[in-house]
């Protein structure tokens, strides 16, 4: 469905010139949930731009569908690592945005509101504005916001990071339960191994800056999951080692740059 | 049991009551200061003149400056000339933030008109405004036309530098993400850029307002028979001074007035923002 091809970017900054990805190959089709992990700085974000078609890659290819991705591409849902809510608008307005935009009748919008506002536990905060709302609601506003319209395929860029740990736990639940029922195709980002390994089909390590894939994980763990419980099997455990020999060393290297 | 808990609730209450500082009473408070400062400097204003500490033919007195205000309500002047000078401000300043405001609005989105004309928009910019009432009474005559030009002149370069800013520095990020979701260009303008850019612009309304008098009181000055402008040439050529403080008094009532509504309708627009208490 999205396919990365010998994907590299650069960014030029005045006279200095930084490569965020190099070579970056690896896909997802239809209906599979793939977690991406890697060192910060890697260009995991750079990598769901480019699917976007926020900016061109620098060489090589991203095709959506088969086809190269050339300007802005609607069909995905893209949930950002910084939330990007309108401030303007209530927990509500900003939940519903993409509906209105999308003129689906008032009703409907309001189902559909009212069903992911108790889903994200935002029902009493639906009028509140985003700068009354803890870090944590705003991500769920964001995650709420994109996945009402249901894009044929969603990505998102660390979209728990900001909440505790239990919360955590519970919005994968949710979002397991929302996945394993309509089988949206998910591209996700993120630092947490765990959550990698509960979540995902598949899991893409990335090397450090220049970013490359460095390995990729089928994560056969059966589902439906329990992300509260899934930590104990010893499967768990030997998949959370194998990604984190992988890992340790570019992490410590990013460390020191 | 439940007995208890009142007993306990309400105890809690009062507790709460101690702490917290009623807002309204605060605010009352805060304005009994404020009308006591003004009384103080009020007062050593008028015993000074009277005691000769200053000389009261440059200074006047409060009794005689409110004994002016008086004598012009009574001859009218109030009526006649107040609707003048509030209705060329009023005019002046709505034309102004309206063609600044789409001007602003389109070189922030078409970012190559703006680089195109940066350094003309900079030299007229540069220009003090009130230079140009001469030209303005010569073309538009000495009627109101002139100073709602003058005014409207002096409102859009504020409002249009504001705007264009406030466009400018919507978030890209935020348009996009607002496109994936399938957004047409006219409705990222409406449901992004318009409410990203209206703090800045109701920085340049704000701005605006003294300036829309500046407009129609220096346009009256120059060239006019009717005004609150006028009221205040016509009280300084005669040497009297109270007419002049009227004059100014009543100036900043009306600046006082336009403030209040811009206030009121940011309040509105920009209720998101964040409380600051
Ligand atoms: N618009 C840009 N202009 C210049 N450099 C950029 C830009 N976007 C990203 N970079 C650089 O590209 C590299 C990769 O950035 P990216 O945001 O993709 O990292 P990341 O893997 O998402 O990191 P994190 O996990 O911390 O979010 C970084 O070195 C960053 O400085
Ligand atoms: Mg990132």
């Amino acid at each position: 469905m999205l396919e990365f091809r010998e994907v590299g970017k650069r960014f030029y900054k005045a006279d200095s010139e930084v490569l965020a990805l190099e070579n970056a190959t690896f896909g997802i089709s239809e209906g599979e949930f793939v977690a991406v992990v890697g060192p910060s700085g890697c260009g995991k974000s750079t990598l769901l731009n480019l699917a976007a078609g926020l900016s061109p890659p620098s060489y090589g290819q991203v095709l959506y569908r088969g086809q190269p991705v050339t300007g802005i591409n609607t069909k995905i849902g893209y949930i950002t690592q910084r939330d990007n809510l309108l401030e303007w608008a209530t927990t509500y307005e900003n939940i519903v945005l993409a509906l209105r935009i999308r003129r689906l009748p008032k009703r409907e919008i309001a189902r559909l509101a009212d069903q992911f506002l108790r889903m994200t536990g935002l029902t009493d905060f639906a009028r509140h504005y985003p700068a009354e709302l803890s870090g944590g609601m705003r991500k769920r506003v964001a995650l709420a916001r994109t996945l009402i319209y249901s894009p044929e395929l969603v990505m998102m860029d660390e979209p728990f990071s900001a909440l505790d740990a239990h919360v955590k736990m519970l919005m994968h639940e949710e979002l397991l339960k929302i996945w394993e029922t309509d089988r949206k195709t998910i591209l996700f980002i993120t630092h947490d191994l765990a959550e990698a390994i509960t979540l995902a089909d598949r899991i893409v390590v990335m090397s450090a800056r220049p970013g490359r894939v460095k390995l990729e994980l089928p994560i056969d763990l059966p589902r439906p999951r329990d992300p509260f419980l899934i930590h104990t099997r010893p499967e768990f455990i030997a998949l959370y080692e194998q990604l984190w020999s992988a890992l340790k060393e570019d992490i410590r290297r990013g460390e020191n740059v | 049991m439940t007995e208890v808990a009142a007993v306990g609730s309400r105890s809690r209450e009062e507790e709460l009551r101690e702490i917290r500082v009623d807002p309204t009473r605060a605010a009352m408070i805060l304005w009994a200061k404020r009308i006591l400062l003004f009384a103080v400097l009020l007062g050593i204003w008028e015993a000074g003149a009277r005691w000769g500490w200053f000389n009261p033919f440059f200074s006047s007195y409060p009794s005689e400056i409110f004994r002016a205000l008086a004598q012009l309500a009574r001859d009218g002047d109030i009526v006649q000339h107040v609707p003048i000078t509030m209705i060329e401000a009023i005019v002046g300043f709505i034309c102004g933030t309206v063609v600044g405001g789409i001007i602003g609005f389109i070189f922030g989105w078409f970012q190559r008109i703006a680089e195109l004309l940066d350094p003309f928009i900079i030299a007229i910019y540069s220009l003090p405004k009130v230079a140009l009432a001469p030209l303005f009474i010569l073309w538009f005559g000495i009627g109101i036309q002139a100073k709602i030009i003058l005014t409207a002149t002096i409102v859009f370069f504020l409002v249009f530098f504001n705007t264009y800013a406030g466009v400018r520095d919507t978030s890209r990020e935020l348009i996009n993400i607002v496109r994936l979701m399938g957004a047409r260009t006219h409705e990222v303008l409406w449901r992004v850029v318009l409410p990203s850019a209206l703090t800045a612009i109701f920085v340049g309304l704000r701005v605006s307002v003294p300036y829309a008098l500046i407009g129609a009181v220096v346009g009256e000055m120059m060239a006019s028979n009717r005004g609150v402008g006028f009221l205040l040439t016509r009280a300084t050529g005669q040497f009297d001074t109270a007419g002049a403080f009227a004059a100014l008094f009543i100036l900043i009532v009306i600046s006082t007035v336009f403030n209040t509504g811009i206030v009121a309708l940011e309040r509105y627009l920009l209720r998101w923002k964040k409380v600051q208490r």
